[in-house]
């Protein structure tokens, strides 16, 4: 299967829509959708997409539907829809790609460059700093990988423990 | 439940060069403790002046602010605020940004550190420490607004248009996951005071709303919220509920 891009949208976008739907009864056509919200088609779309790639919306015939998983995660605390966030995204094959980068790296860190030269070999018709963008804040999110600006590498996030 | 806020006769007058400008009238008004309060109204009538004097970052001309049935004189420790605009300082990292709180009260930096760590967590911002403002989406960003807000470990929460700046689906989200900050009996705050001009958004959130009136600011009505919680936005109750609250404004 090839690796599909990440749309250019935010998590709390995401959650949102998923929220939106619950108030649907779990259920709602697309075009509604874009007019109640008052927010451009596109935009709405790329939300959309971006849940259905994380298993928390299905769109047959126009509609957008939640599926149990994107109920799930409504009904969970925030640690545990990070959790459930985290393992749709390692689901998917371009975290997967980077998270075998990282964990094959020394020390499990390598310079944001690598993953911008990488996104770009396997995504070549994306905009490699825009799908860099979402790749890190989605990851970030789910506490897969993080980013340091100040050394600007990417490294395998280890949560840290909080009393 | 008693009241833990009292604003009793608040007028605020600003000098302008072509006369005063009233911008509240003797406001007198009870915050209960443990309860999400909403002040709703249209531009202009004094509703962030009213959070601001609760805070006590600026004065009343006239009338008294009490907390906890105390005098209030200067700013209140008690409170923490959330802004529309973030107010972070984008040359320090989200950890950093909700540290500066807590650095200011003169907590040691073991303290600081351990603090700013659980309220990231609790707003689900872990993975995001080493970000910078500039990184990060508007709801991200409002996160670290409200982690440093409840970072001070606060009695009273008051948010100033908290979610004003983001997008629908964001600010559903975030009114959301406040909602179970709220409820979630690990955190001191239990009182909360919002400002906004979104009716849905105080129908969503509040158990009661007071309603201003502008020039100069007054209230016109507190209505008492009883819509069990979660609320359905879609309900006919709901619904009702935002048209009267919109009835009295315009």
């Amino acid at each position: 299967m090839p690796i599909e891009p990440l749309p250019s949208t935010g998590i709390s976008k995401v959650l949102g829509l998923c929220e939106i739907l619950d108030d649907h009864q779990g259920k709602e056509d697309v075009y509604r959708l874009a007019q109640d919200l008052h927010m451009p088609f596109g935009e709405l779309l790329l939300v959309i997409k971006g849940a259905e790639m994380l298993g928390m919306v299905e769109t047959p015939g126009g509609d957008a539907v939640l599926t149990p998983l994107g109920k799930r995660a409504l009904e969970s605390s925030m640690n545990e829809k990070k959790a459930l966030l985290r393992q749709a995204m390692l689901k998917l094959k371009v975290f997967q790609h980077v998270l075998k980068l990282l964990e094959n790296a020394q020390e499990n860190e390598v310079p944001a460059e690598v993953i911008l030269e990488e996104l770009a070999v396997l995504l070549p018709q994306e905009q490699p700093r825009q799908l860099f963008t979402t790749l890190l804040n989605w990851g970030r999110y789910g506490e897969i990988f993080g980013y340091s600006r100040d050394t600007d590498q990417f490294y395998l996030q280890k949560p840290e423990k909080t009393p | 439940m008693p009241a833990i806020i009292e604003l009793e006769h608040i007028t605020k007058i600003y000098p302008r060069p072509e006369g005063e400008s009233q911008i509240l009238a003797d406001v007198s008004l009870e915050v209960m403790d443990g309860e999400v309060l909403a002040v709703v109204g249209p531009s202009g009538c004094g509703k962030s002046t009213l959070l601001r004097i609760i805070h006590g970052l600026i004065p009343p001309s006239a009338g008294v602010v009490r907390f906890a049935g105390r005098a209030q004189d200067g700013i209140n420790l008690s409170c923490g605020m959330v802004f529309q605009s973030f107010a972070l300082l984008p040359w320090l990292t989200v950890e950093q940004n909700v540290m500066v709180g807590l650095e200011a009260r003169g907590l040691d930096d073991e303290t600081c550190r351990k603090r700013a760590m659980k309220y990231i967590d609790k707003v689900g911002l872990d993975g995001n420490e080493e970000a910078y403002p500039r990184e990060l989406s508007g709801g991200m960003k409002q996160r670290v607004g409200l982690a440093r807000a409840l970072a001070v470990e606060p009695k009273v929460l008051l948010m100033d248009e908290p979610f004003s700046a983001l997008d629908a689906l964001t600010s559903i989200n975030l009114r959301e996951e406040l909602i179970d900050l709220w409820g979630d009996p690990a955190l001191p705050v239990d009182t909360i005071v919002i400002v906004t001009h979104l009716i849905e958004e105080a129908v969503e959130l509040a158990d009661r709303i007071v309603v201003l009136a502008s020039n100069p600011g007054r209230i016109v009505e507190s209505i008492k919220v009883e819509l069990p919680r979660p609320r359905e936005r879609k309900s006919p109750e709901f619904s009702a509920l935002v048209d009267r609250v919109f009835s009295l404004i315009v």
